[in-house]
């Protein structure tokens, strides 16, 4: 059997060097916006097939749709990251291949709760934004109820490990009080948290089975990427680059998208101002 | 593998995830072709004042750059989680090696995806300058794309020198890249050309006469096809002799695929050509849909060309297709495949006290022959039923070891013995569980 790693005091396996630290921060955070547009496309699309329901208000619906693109370009963004898309990818794709299928469809389950959850909050704190609409805020408080407390049913049918099962609790425990309190912005900002840190706590635990039961398949530099200096540095100028040109095009088009009506008619590429970058 | 999905050869063999990496170089190769005939007729129209192509390109602008590039992203993520699941070892070893390759081409993503929308959503604020030039923006981001594939696929089938340095370099410029380049992006702005020409006819708001316009302006790039022609040979000249007869061999399942492709490029020419060279006549749904989908036919045969010369590999000398490392065989044979794998048996398991027929399956499982169609349980179960006893055996043995299709036996003596145990009396019931 191998050894337990060493664990930190709420009882996680501890990173066991800074770049794992960094891949494992990298991972939840992909983690966390995959499945923060996932939540919000599956309630879009909830709301378009229960009508009748008003799952969210028309406000919250516009909002969501605002936010959208935004968090499906940054969800490519961070997939696209090397550091975290391909290793976040092998690393889940091992681990599932160990597990039996019917804990495949806790995995899937897992996902679309946390989802539905992360949308719950969203949708809470677009009633904050909204002038404090108590409706809304409830409505994304008891979505992110439900859902939080079956991924943590599901999460813990995986792993069974108990940081995360606490702090999956508490972050429902916290929207419970802030139901009580819609107007109370503090019990939004600690479910933030503490979901964010169960997310954390999920990767790592996940992590650390998939190292345990891979360890005599895998060395150190499995884990390696290709550091060769040639390709490294023209990936960098061609990144710098890419800036450039995205900056230039996201000017070009955002001043005349951005004028009014009234403006366009007098509108002239000249006025566009050089671009600044740094 | 445990997964139902995964149990079904169709899905999981070598010929699902082809398929669908093949799907995907498709939407990747339509993608940048769209791009660079959009970009050269917005180009043209603007400089010679052509208003009728303006008119086409501005009401269509999300079709020939958004809906392209949101198909080839879905692909993207859909086929790359499926072949780490059905191959990680391979997929680990491409990543590791083309990491910053890869890495370009997701910035060049980023890049594309706000081309597009600045394109699609510029076209009539934007100055005729900058919106030629986001247009070719995107056009060659997209390429970056096709340079991926292109070295991805060539370095499958020939790794080159990159067997002794696991270098980026000696990977990327392997012996059929160059070759493969070219050729994938002439035929990438075929595809894009006889896209745009059904984009054409199927548009309304436009007269007979504006169509036939329209269409023979943007199949014109084709004649690329006639001039990239001399690449042909020297693709082939540049595979390495122990693929040179899978190409040639005219009975074997490769050079079909070859001459399937050659059929389709053909078949597109002949139709585009004609239409091109009458003046007059147009090409119509049915041309258009024709020469489409014959050049999209031959690109994919030609990749599934590739795919079957590499066979049992996939990753040519270095990695068999059922994710077992050619270094690791010797290895594999000694220990035994149950001590040394660890897909299939549960962890400490002590596999002396398991029955032979369960050693069996962990062994089919572990070898994922279900994979292969040659040793499919449903496939097994009637092409033995009327076989017994040694007969039998020496069949299934047959298949196992002397397949030059199927990657070779990993076990041990005992472990093959095992595995005949299993495969003598298999139970589709058992295996789907």
């Amino acid at each position: 059997m191998t050894p337990l790693p060493p664990t930190t005091p709420l009882g996680l396996p501890a990173p066991a060097s800074v770049f794992e630290a960094i891949y494992l921060a990298g991972s939840a955070l992909f983690h966390t916006l995959f499945e923060l547009s996932l939540g919000i496309a599956l309630l879009l699309i909830v709301q378009r097939l229960i009508k009748r329901g008003r799952l969210l208000s028309d406000d919250a619906e516009r909002s969501f749709k605002d936010i959208l693109p935004v968090s499906a370009l940054l969800t490519i963004a961070t997939a696209v990251a090397p550091l975290i898309i391909w290793y976040t990818l092998f690393g889940s794709a091992m681990y599932l291949r160990l597990q039996s299928h019917g804990a495949a469809w806790l995995e899937a389950l897992s996902s679309v709760f946390g989802a539905l959850a992360l949308a719950g909050l969203l949708l809470a704190a677009v009633g904050f934004r909204e002038g404090k609409r108590e409706p809304t805020i409830k409505r994304g408080y008891r979505i992110f109820i439900v859902s939080a407390l079956a991924k943590l049913v599901a999460s813990a049918m995986i792993t069974a490990s108990p940081s995360l099962i606490l702090l999956t609790g508490f972050a429902a425990g916290s929207a419970v009080l802030g139901l009580a309190r819609p107007r109370n912005a503090a019990w939004l900002l600690s479910s933030t948290a503490l979901i964010a840190f169960s997310t954390l706590a999920d990767d790592i635990v996940r992590f650390q089975i998939f190292k345990q039961r891979l360890a005599p398949l895998f060395r150190v530099e499995d884990y390696a990427l290709n550091w060769q200096i040639a390709p490294t540095v023209l990936f960098f100028i061609f990144s710098a680059a890419a800036l450039i040109v995205v900056s230039m095009m996201i000017r070009w088009i955002s001043i005349p998208l951005w004028c009014k009506p009234e403006d366009r008619e007098t509108y002239s590429q000249d006025h566009i101002p050089r671009v600044r970058l740094l | 593998m445990l997964y139902p999905m995964w149990g079904k050869s169709f899905l999981a063999g070598t010929a699902g995830p082809a398929a669908l990496a093949v799907l995907l170089i498709l939407s990747a190769l339509s993608t940048c072709g769209l791009g660079f005939v959009n970009a050269w007729l917005l180009g043209r129209a603007q400089t010679s004042g052509g208003g009728l192509v303006l008119r086409f390109l501005n009401r269509n602008a999300v079709r020939i750059t958004v809906l392209p590039l949101a198909t080839t992203v879905i692909l993207f993520l859909i086929a790359c989680t499926y072949a780490v699941l059905t191959h990680p070892f391979a997929v680990s070893t491409m990543v590791h090696t083309f990491t910053w390759l890869l890495a370009t081409c997701g910035v060049a993503l980023v890049v594309q995806a706000v081309a597009a929308y600045s394109y699609a959503a510029g076209f009539d604020i934007l100055s005729p300058r900058r919106l030629r030039a986001v247009a070719y923006v995107y056009a060659a981001s997209s390429w970056l794309p096709v340079v991926a594939i292109a070295a991805i696929s060539s370095f499958m089938l020939t790794p080159g020198r990159w067997l002794a340095t696991f270098g980026f370099w000696d990977a990327l410029i392997n012996p059929t890249f160059a070759p493969l380049l070219v050729l994938i992006s002439v035929l990438a702005i075929g595809c894009g050309s006889a896209l745009l020409a059904l984009t054409i006819s199927c548009v309304r708001n436009f007269t007979e006469g504006e169509k036939g316009d329209l269409e023979r302006m943007c199949i014109r790039p084709l004649w690329l096809l006639v001039a990239a022609a001399p690449i042909v040979p020297l693709y082939f000249m540049s595979l390495p002799e122990t693929l040179k007869p899978f190409a040639f061999d005219l009975a074997s399942f490769p050079s079909i695929l070859l001459a399937c492709c050659a059929a389709m490029i053909l078949l597109a020419a002949t139709v585009l050509g004609a239409s091109l060279l009458s003046g007059t006549r147009r090409l119509g749904t049915g041309g258009s849909l024709a020469s489409s989908a014959a050049l999209l036919a031959a690109v994919a045969c030609f990749f599934m060309f590739q795919t079957a010369a590499r066979a049992p590999f996939a990753i040519s000398d270095y990695i068999y297709s059922n994710d077992i490392a050619v270094a690791d065989l010797p290895r594999l044979r000694r220990e035994g495949l149950l001590n040394s794998a660890f897909r299939v048996a549960p962890t400490g398991t002590d596999f002396a006290r398991v029955p032979a027929r369960v050693r069996g399956r962990w062994i089919y499982e572990t070898m994922s022959y279900s994979r292969y169609p040659a040793l499919d349980i449903s496939r097994l179960l009637s092409s033995t039923a009327s076989l017994s006893g040694d007969l039998k055996r020496y069949y299934l043995l047959g298949i196992i070891l002397d397949s030059k299709r199927l990657p070779p036996f990993a076990g041990t003596a005992g472990e093959l013995e095992d595995l005949i145990e299993y495969l003598s009396h298999p139970s589709r019931k058992e295996h789907d569980g």
